[in-house]
């Protein structure tokens, strides 16, 4: 087992963010993150990830506690940084170099893996992103800064990838470009996303966060036909008022699902 | 290299300026940044001088009342004060247009990520505080009367303050998260 997420409980300035939420994931599993805004799933990616302690439960990673003693033992937290990524909601928040180029070689540098600048660039031309190589990853639109994030952790090849919705700011392109390269890696992904359209595309086990920040489900990813129940708990359909003919009528819909 | 003694130069000039009173030498100085800056001037002199306004402006009216009503005269210390002021907020201004500072950092790594970093910081913020003024005109405003104005402006000032805050604290996590309190090759 790669994760194991234990009775996860944690308040902002003691607002609830999470409440008592647990679950397995096994190496090489792929988990979609379904949850409407404030929901927590941000807060679950980063508890994960271990830059916040959480009030209550305990988060295991390759059986061993991700604690302040974990992460206090340096070669423990050396190798736990190399093979666990995330990709923050706001990409910028990760960008501090002068060029795309320095900003992929980061990482491996960093956590000492060898020829960084040679993992760099392969990854920047894998990515696609050859053409920003010199550009200040600042001045670069949303979509790119998310691209470039990404590169940047990707270079690692990580062993477990957590990405705070990745294709936020993505056209369908490079959607589908996000979704080709996350089905080419053998990596274990939790990723975080309102699309409901998107989630099977992104993995094959949904975990769902409710309005109440507690874990709602836990099993294949929600259908509108088969689960609106579930997806009406989960606040992730809208209910809408038509007007046929001039009879109005209302039913829930899901909106981002073609 | 010439950036570096550029930034050493005007940090120099900066310490000589703290230290001038005289307001014919302040004067003198004054001409010589405007005159360094050759085509840049009208719009460096006006930008200082905004930023002047803003910050000596509360504090000149406050002195100038305070030596008013014991009988004095608060003219020299106006002039000088304000004067340094400007010149020294048009050479700082000079510098940052002049200086690639992420190149005068170049010696040494943890100093240029601070910079660039708070280059970050400042084009995000400026970009929201551009988004904001987009905002404004998007939503019908031309002409914004006092009260929108002052409502606009504390927003802004808000937004800002928590903004810098949670992108502190998000940069912090997203650098923890990236490795870069873990160099492999210490300890
Ligand atoms: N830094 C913070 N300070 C205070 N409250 C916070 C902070 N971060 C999150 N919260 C609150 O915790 C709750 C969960 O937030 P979180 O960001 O984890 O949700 P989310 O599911 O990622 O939402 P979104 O879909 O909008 O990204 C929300 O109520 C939010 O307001
Ligand atoms: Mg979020």
């Amino acid at each position: 087992m790669l994760i194991k997420v234990e009775h996860l409980s944690h308040a902002h300035d003691g607002r609830p963010a999470l409440h008592g939420v647990g679950f397995t994931a096994q190496e090489g599993e792929r988990l979609v993150l379904l949850g409407c805004n404030g929901s927590g799933k941000s807060t679950l990616l980063k508890i994960i990830d271990g830059l916040i302690p959480p009030d209550a439960g305990v988060v295991t990673y390759d059986d061993r506690p991700v604690d302040r003693a974990a992460l206090a033992d340096r070669p423990w937290r050396l190798r736990f940084r190399r093979e666990v990524v995330l990709l923050f909601q706001d990409p910028a928040a990760m960008l501090f170099h002068p060029t795309v180029a320095e900003e992929v070689a980061f990482g491996p540098r960093q956590l000492g893996l060898d020829e960084p600048e040679a993992r760099a660039v392969a990854w920047i031309e894998r990515a696609g992103l050859a053409a920003l190589r010199d550009r200040s990853p600042h001045a670069l639109s949303r979509g790119e800064q998310q691209k470039v994030a990404l590169a940047s952790l990707l270079v690692l090849e990580p062993r477990l990838l957590l990405l705070d919705e990745p294709t936020a700011s993505l056209d369908p392109r490079s959607t589908g470009w996000l979704v080709d390269l996350l089905q080419d890696l053998e990596t274990t992904t939790v990723v975080a996303t309102h699309s409901l359209s998107l989630a099977p595309e992104l993995g094959s086990r949904c975990l769902v966060l409710g309005e109440d920040h507690t874990l709602l489900h836990d099993g294949p990813v929600p259908r509108p036909d088969a689960d609106m129940d579930l997806l009406r708990r989960a606040n992730l359909v809208h209910r809408h008022r038509h007007d046929h003919d001039g009879h109005v009528h209302r039913h829930d819909h899901v909106h981002d699902w073609e | 290299m010439k950036d570096r003694v550029l930034l050493l130069a005007a940090l120099v000039g900066l310490g000589l300026l703290s230290s001038i009173h005289a307001p014919r030498t302040l004067g003198l100085a004054l001409a010589a940044v405007l005159i360094l800056s050759g085509r840049d001037a009208p719009v460096l002199l006006k930008r200082a001088a905004c930023a002047v306004l803003l910050f000596s402006g509360a504090v000149s009216i406050v002195h100038a009342a305070v030596v008013l009503r014991s009988g004095g005269d608060p003219l020299p210390w106006l002039v000088s004060t304000n004067l340094r002021v400007l010149t020294m907020t048009s050479l700082t201004l000079l510098v940052a247009r002049r200086v690639d500072l992420v190149q005068a950092a170049g010696c040494s790594r943890p100093l240029q990520f601070v910079v660039v970093l708070a280059l970050a910081q400042i084009a995000v913020l400026r970009r929201l505080v551009r988004d904001f003024a987009l905002a404004l005109r998007s939503r019908g405003v031309d002409r914004p009367g006092l009260q929108t104005a002052v409502r606009y402006g504390g927003a802004v000032g808000a937004a800002l303050l928590l903004k810098a805050d949670h992108d502190a604290t998000t940069v912090t996590q997203a650098m923890t998260s990236r490795g870069f309190f873990n160099d492999a090759d210490q300890g």
